[in-house]
């Protein structure tokens, strides 16, 4: 190349070239490329019934509560239940946390519920018959907690004649018997027991299979049987004296607790054990009349298996707690006088209990109730495992269908989840009880949010500037901060950041040009909605254009 | 009025096309009064705040390619930011006029005049002239942009932080009608433009950048002629004369002074006061310092009756002592001055006084063989 200029040039014009910088393929230089994945939002993957939140949420945001009961169905339909009582899992992560405040879904959930409630329609499904039948299938539900009445509900409105069986004289299963009324009142959940009768399904209470009815009667009469039995009696304390009167599982202290047959409450009463039953049962005790009520735990506070809203409240009606100590033994002649207990050292969850010699405390008390735990009632009933573990259907002689669903699968667990789980059994038993599944997929979770919903209005974000959200009198405004995680939702934050001018909005979306990304991953880092990521991808090689 | 409304008026008058600028610490009031000006509708070209200097210079570098007359001004450690860009303005040849205020370059924080700021920049490739009072800073301006437009360099026009920012002195007010005179109108020649994409000044190898500093050395030589040239169009025009390097007392004075900015206007009212009119002292004041007219210069001081250089410096390299000295004792080497040169180092931004001068003088005419040669402001 000869050299440009000469020696006494003064002046050498700057270098430009005829080519835009488009020539210039920095998109060479990357190791990381973006990916655009749609994922679980926080909360969805939180939910036990992966509640498609940011789906509803978008329907609050619009005041379209029709539309959002219809959203909220396919996931959960008992929404008032759970706006009371569930344990709101899916607050924890929520991203909108990690801007102010996490979104209070509960609240919102709960005002799509009693909308829902307040506006019922009567809308009676065409019943279809089952498969190989002329008469619609009918289906024997044995339990009516929310498992049940979830399956119970699913079935109905797929075509089933549904007839639930409660062996108490209330329905409702846990929902009236163990959750305490300060958590669920016990109107919203009498509504929605009236909606369900209401879409025909017929509930009848104080009912028990095996004393009023045999197993294999019932089967005779019906194309299937779900059992929805619950987890079971509590387990016993297994220590000198834990059968002395005044000694009371928690369950069946809650039992008698909320179905009013008037429990002797007074005096001192001490629960044992750490978990959501005990710590209602003590609250329960303490609002009962009990002068004083000790909870006793073996572990740490934090180690608590109770979730941490119940201990608060838990402690705001008067509960005294006692980490750390183990129940030895229950003293008493004719009924229950005192209890003496062992220190222990401090420990977490799944560290051995090791007591600690020579430290102890005895409590005198009226009442003990037991909160360790419950044993399944299922085994009694159904020998075979495979229906224990909720996996599979079996077939009796008669050819009807056997499943099994809820806490009698699970083990203790909680609301959202039985309902969670009564809703699986219904679309596993509708894949049996009909041949086609048009009505099946109408039910079923599926939709994303679209491109353009979600998006958060600069109001929202700045509270300081605007007026403070009002979640509980206002779900609308509260439903506006969410994030609609989960979903791109087109709001261009990828756009605006991108240093390299990578990504261009085309079509109606923001695309990537790949050949001048150099995969900083600021985008990724910035992504609202939390779907970019930066992967290590394999780039087919790129011919650097010649000059 | 001060020095920075003198160089926001002269901005003004000379049609700046695009000026940009960081608005905030340690910008001077100059900005401000352009601003306001172009607030009121009352500037022909347009204003623009940026976020920081470096974004102010890559506007203005953008705007020069596509045609325009640019102008900037920043202080201290505004400049230092621009570094990067102070290079990339010169080795593309884009006249562009930038005021620097002398302060003081941090730690510790500082608002004195240490000239350390703009002479830290002096291998950047740009043109430095230094003003020694209000009118002259006005002047400067408009000469700036003549010269600059001229041999395609971009030039600093420079001065001291409040003895000449903030110091209101009378000032003969250049009219629109002799700038316009004066000045070329804007250079049309745009080098870029949104409806062609190209690139500009992409990957070279070493043969073409060889070339491209040398031609930048060799216009950079070009310009003390150039600037004489000017002021000479100057004086036509607006009726002050003004010199490469301003000699005063030069008839048989033994001890000349070399100083440059302010410092120099200060040194001349002391020098009657210092012989008591003897006119044993002389005065050389540097103007144009980048690149330094080394004729002129080395014609001046390079006479038998000079004993002693006395170079005043408000600024320190440190491991060599004050950049003026340094560089007229480079310009001087192998010219056959046989006298002594010494330096009064004022850096930190020490206030001249006619006491602190005496005093210097006095340790000056004590001096021995074997002591060192820069007198500390700080010490007297």
């Amino acid at each position: 190349m000869p050299l440009p200029g000469k020696n006494d040039t003064l002046y050498l014009p700057p270098v430009i070239e005829t080519i835009p910088t488009l020539v210039n393929k920095t998109g060479l230089w990357r190791f990381l490329t973006p990916v655009r994945k749609d994922k679980l939002s926080p909360c969805r993957a939180l939910c036990p019934l992966e509640s498609g939140i940011p789906l509803w949420m978008e329907k609050v945001k619009k005041g379209n509560w029709k539309q959002a009961w219809q959203v909220m169905e396919r996931f959960n339909p008992f929404p008032a239940l759970t706006g009371y009582a569930c344990y709101q899992f899916c607050r924890s992560e929520c991203s909108r946390g990690k801007w102010d405040e996490a979104l209070n879904i509960r609240e919102i959930e709960k005002a799509v519920g009693l909308w829902r409630q307040e506006n019922y329609r009567l809308d009676r499904v065409e019943k279809r018959p089952a498969r190989g039948k002329n008469h619609p299938p009918r289906v024997v539900v044995i339990g009516s907690g929310p498992a049940g009445l979830s399956s119970a509900y699913y079935l109905s409105r797929m075509g089933a004649e549904v007839t639930v069986l409660e062996k108490e004289p209330a329905a409702g299963g846990l929902l009236a018997t163990g959750i305490p009324g300060y958590r669920l009142p016990r109107m919203v959940l009498e509504k929605e027991l009236t909606i369900l009768q209401d879409e025909g399904i017929i509930i009848k209470t104080g009912v028990e299979v095996g004393k009023d009815f045999l197993l294999n009667d019932l089967a005779a009469n019906c194309e299937a049987l779900l059992l929805a039995v619950g987890a079971g009696r509590d387990r016993r304390l297994h220590v000198p004296g834990d059968n002395l009167p005044g000694v009371m599982g928690a369950i069946e202290f809650l039992k008698e607790i909320n179905l009013s047959r008037g429990a002797n409450v007074s005096g001192t009463v001490v629960v044992v054990g750490g978990g959501n039953a005990a710590v209602d049962a003590a609250t329960a005790a303490a609002l009962s009349g009990a002068e004083e009520v000790f909870l006793v735990y073996r572990r740490s506070k934090e180690a608590m298996p109770a979730h941490p809203e119940e201990v608060q409240a838990a402690g705001e009606a008067g509960v005294q707690f006692l980490f750390n100590a183990v129940l030895d033994e229950i003293h008493g002649s004719l009924r229950v006088e005192k209890a003496s207990f062992s220190k222990v050292q401090p420990s977490q969850r799944g560290d051995e209990i090791r007591r600690i010699p020579g430290e102890g405390f005895t409590i005198e008390c009226q009442m003990i109730i037991a909160a360790t735990g419950q044993q399944g009632s299922l085994p009694g009933l159904v020998p075979l495992p495979e229906i224990a573990a909720g996996k599979d259907a079996a077939f009796l002689e008669t050819g009807c269908c056997l499943l099994a669903a809820g806490d009698a699968v699970t083990g203790p667990s909680n609301i959202a989840s039985a309902i969670f789980g009564g809703r699986r059994a219904a679309l596993k038993l509708a894949e049996i009880l009909w041949e086609t599944g048009d009505l099946e997929s109408s039910l079923l979770p599926a939709p994303a949010l679209k491109k353009g919903q979600g998006l958060v209005s600069f109001a929202s974000l700045n509270p300081s500037l605007y007026p403070q959200q009002r979640a509980l009198t206002h779900p609308q405004e509260e439903a506006a901060r969410c994030f609609g995680c989960g979903n791109c939702h087109n709001c261009g934050v990828c756009w605006a950041f991108c240093p390299d001018l990578a990504i261009e909005y085309r079509n109606g979306s923001y695309e990537f040009q790949l050949d001048y990304c150099k995969g900083c991953g600021i985008c990724a880092a910035e992504c609202p909605a939390g779907v970019l990521f930066m992967e290590e991808v394999h780039r087919p090689g790129t011919k650097i254009n010649e000059r | 009025m001060n020095g920075n409304q003198a160089a926001a008026l002269a901005v003004k008058l000379s049609r700046a096309q695009v000026v940009c600028a960081y608005p905030i610490t340690p910008q001077t009031s100059l900005v401000e009064n352009i601003a306001e000006m172009w607030a009121r509708g009352n500037f022909p070209g347009e204003y623009v705040s940026v976020e920081s200097e470096y974004s102010a210079l890559s506007y203005l570098i953008g705007a020069a390619y596509a045609g325009a007359r640019t102008f900037t001004a920043t202080s201290s450690q505004g400049l230092a930011y621009m570094h990067e860009l102070l290079h990339w303005a010169s080795g593309a040849r884009l006249p562009i006029v930038m005021v620097n205020v002398n302060r003081t370059l941090g730690a510790p924080w500082s608002l004195e005049p240490d000239q350390r700021d703009s002479l830290s920049q002096r291998d950047t490739g740009w043109i430095q002239l230094y003003c020694s009072d209000v009118q002259e800073i006005m002047d400067t301006v408009i000469v700036a942009f003549r010269l600059a437009e001229e041999v395609k360099i971009p030039c600093m026009v420079i001065y001291d932080g409040f003895s000449l920012s903030h110091t209101y002195e009378a000032v003969q007010l250049l009219r629109q009608e002799q700038a316009d005179l004066f000045l070329n109108p804007p250079p049309k020649s745009a080098l870029i433009h949104p409806s062609r994409p190209q690139t500009v000044q992409p990957v070279t190898d070493y043969r073409y950048m060889a070339r491209v500093v040398q031609a930048g050395h060799r216009a950079m030589m070009q310009v003390p002629g150039r600037l004489g040239e000017i002021d000479r169009l100057f004086a036509e025009i607006f009726g002050r004369k003004y010199s490469l390097a301003e000699e005063t007392n030069f008839g048989n004075a033994e001890t000349i002074f070399v100083a440059a900015g302010a410092m120099a206007q200060t040194v001349k009212s002391f020098l009657p006061l210092l012989d008591g009119g003897e006119e044993k002292n002389g005065l050389l004041r540097l103007r144009l310092f980048k690149p330094l007219p080394e004729e002129e210069i080395v014609s001046i001081l390079n006479k038998p009756f000079i004993k002693k250089l006395v170079v005043l410096d408000r600024n320190l390299s440190m491991g060599i002592g004050g950049v003026f000295a340094q560089e007229i004792k480079a310009l001087l080497q192998g010219t056959g001055f046989r006298g002594q040169i010494f330096e009064l180092n004022l850096a930190g931004g020490i206030d001249l006084t006619l006491d602190l001068l005496r005093r210097g003088m006095e340790r000056i005419n004590a001096w021995q063989d074997g002591e060192e040669k820069i007198i500390w402001g700080v010490d007297l």
